[in-house]
């Protein structure tokens, strides 16, 4: 039996559950894969309402994983969004401890 | 929670905006104008060279659909650094194509031998590179119908020049150049009426606050 020495017998490594939210765990898969996209873009892709994408990007946009520029683009506004750096490294590190946490169950 | 394959998403990410149909329609109306309107319009005693600036068609689809259909549905989205380095090698490729067609037809219209003795052969030495880089074009685009479509006029051009002389020019050209391609356009348009139904026109920019 391989000893793992991060965590002890029992213990739930910490993650973070800002991320773990489904929806907002899709949402920042999505603007991890990509450089930037629109408000519309994400909502095609993830499926969500725009009530629920509006909600859950706003959280992250206050835990500073997400980043939100309005900008008009022929006087019609726009809003981009895209991963901060602190975002990519809270998404990567979310995922590597998932990764552990399956790896360590199956 | 099953982790999201990242790769595969990105994938779905790049290849949803092949749904309008756009590219479809742009491919088969470029084949069209390129090997059938000439052949037609020459058998109506019309200048060939009134069917060059259909030749621009694709382009124009391309940048008024997106602008216009595409974009306003779809939203916008901007891919990684490796995807926009394809478009690069896009661009280059596609280069490649208009420069080695202007050879070759430069080459067929100065009465080289090869190919008045050997008309398939010499279609197949056109045809075969043409469709490696169309192919090339359909890897670097990630859009998989392309290699089908690439396939189909790469075929087609040996066929003609061989079956020419027994069917008889233009209709030759007509029938097989420009039935795949109507049938091309045709899905293409299939395709964005899916996508109109699918993805109807906002009313207006959905505001995020």
């Amino acid at each position: 039996m391989t000893e793992n020495h991060q965590d002890s017998p029992g213990q739930v490594p910490e993650i973070d559950r800002l991320i773990h939210e489904p929806a907002r765990y899709q949402i920042m898969a999505l603007l991890h894969v990509v450089e930037s996209a629109d408000f519309i873009f994400i909502k095609n892709q993830t499926q969500l309402t725009a009530g629920n994408l509006s909600s859950h990007i706003a959280r992250l946009e206050t835990a500073g994983h997400v980043e939100v520029n309005k900008e008009f683009v022929n006087r019609k506004p726009r809003t981009m969004m895209r991963l901060t750096e602190k975002g990519r490294r809270a998404f990567q590190t979310y995922r590597q401890q998932m990764k552990q946490m399956l790896g360590d169950n199956s | 929670m099953d982790m999201i394959d990242l790769k595969e998403l990105e994938k779905k990410a790049y290849q949803s905006v092949f749904q309008d149909g756009l590219w479809d329609i742009a491919w088969g109306v470029l084949f069209f104008a390129g090997w059938a309107l000439i052949p037609i319009l020459e058998s109506l005693d019309i200048s060939r060279y009134w069917g060059y600036p259909a030749l621009f068609l694709p382009a124009v689809i391309i940048t008024l659909g997106k602008r216009f259909i595409t974009v306003p549905r779809m939203g916008v989205v901007n891919f990684s650094p490796a995807r926009q380095r394809r478009r690069i090698w896009l661009i280059a490729c596609v280069v490649a194509m208009v420069l080695f067609s202007s050879l070759i037809w430069t080459m067929s219209e100065t009465s080289s031998s090869i190919w008045r003795n050997d008309p398939f052969l010499s279609e197949m030495l056109v045809a075969l590179p043409i469709m490696a880089i169309f192919w090339v074009v359909a890897y670097l685009m990630d859009f998989s119908r392309l290699y089908l479509y690439a396939a189909v006029f790469g075929a087609a051009m040996p066929v003609s020049r061989s079956l020419g002389p027994s069917v008889g020019e233009p209709l030759i050209q007509i029938l097989i150049f420009g039935i795949p391609s109507l049938l091309i356009i045709t899905f293409g348009l299939l395709l964005l009426v899916r996508f109109l139904l699918k993805y109807p026109a906002p009313s207006g920019e959905i505001i995020h606050d």
